[in-house]
């Protein structure tokens, strides 16, 4: 547990870390994180699960490759949110990467 | 014909399927008509009473599947209605032009060819697909489709 200490000098104990899975929809074999940092953003959070998963974004052949985190079916659109923001007081954390497909 | 290896795969998916945390709002079957195929039900999230079904076909696990929605009521598959309106999906023509879908493959063979478009590699197929459909829902419904 990690302490933040307040005015009246009272320290209060939080979660040091959470405990955090990503379920990439192709891949049968999550992104499992149980230490991670709670003041982790989504930003740095996605980019360690691009890399786990061996995914690249961006311009590719035939148009451009973009990955996105939802949370309970929500898309998540700001990614400098923090992990603890996220998980709301919860130790667990699950999200799922979605690979966003054009249109034919 | 599918092959004993991946009726097993199959097999095993479909159960790992069923512990997957959206699963708690799926129903979910097989469809006895052919060797790889399954049945699910789902709803839009905020919309618990639009139920939606769907089937899924594999000719081979490892190649996109064939998606159609069925009518709950005649189990009709050329019912508009039965569709939910979602990004990809296209009631009118009864099918989903989306790269991971068969219909979009067939509809679109340079997609085969293309980087950003090929039906992506995966080691679990009926997740891929089941896990795609409900994203569509939960994130860009817009209603049922036309009659």
């Amino acid at each position: 547990m990690n302490t933040t200490t307040v005015s009246s000098g009272e320290q209060i104990a939080h979660h040091e870390t959470l405990n955090v899975k990503v379920r990439y929809a192709a891949s049968g074999k999550p992104y499992v994180n149980p230490k991670a940092n709670p003041d982790e953003t989504l930003a740095a959070l996605k980019q360690q699960v691009l890399q786990f998963f061996g995914l690249v974004e961006g311009e590719v052949d035939g148009g451009r490759k973009v990955y996105f985190l939802t949370y309970g079916g929500v898309q998540q659109t700001d990614l400098s949110i923090q992990l603890k923001q996220l998980a709301q007081g919860e130790h667990h954390l699950e999200l799922n990467l979605i690979e966003q497909f054009i249109q034919g | 014909m599918a092959t004993d290896f991946e009726l097993a795969v199959f097999e095993r998916q479909l159960h790992e399927a069923l512990e997957l945390p959206e699963a708690k709002r799926w129903t979910l079957e097989r469809d006895g008509s052919v060797p790889l195929g399954l049945f699910a039900t789902m709803h839009p999230l905020g919309n618990p009473g639009e139920l939606y079904k769907l089937r899924l076909h594999w000719s081979d696990l490892y190649k996109p599947p064939s998606l159609k929605f069925i009518n709950m009521v005649t189990g009709s598959d050329s019912d508009p209605k039965a569709w939910p309106r979602c990004f990809g999906f296209r009631p009118s023509s009864l099918d989903a032009c989306l790269p991971w879908t068969e219909e979009g493959q067939r509809l679109h063979p340079e997609w085969q060819h293309s980087a950003a478009n090929a039906f992506p590699k995966t080691d679990a197929p009926i997740q891929l697909a089941l896990i795609n459909v409900q994203s569509s829902l939960d994130r860009t419904y817009q209603g049922r489709g036309p009659q």
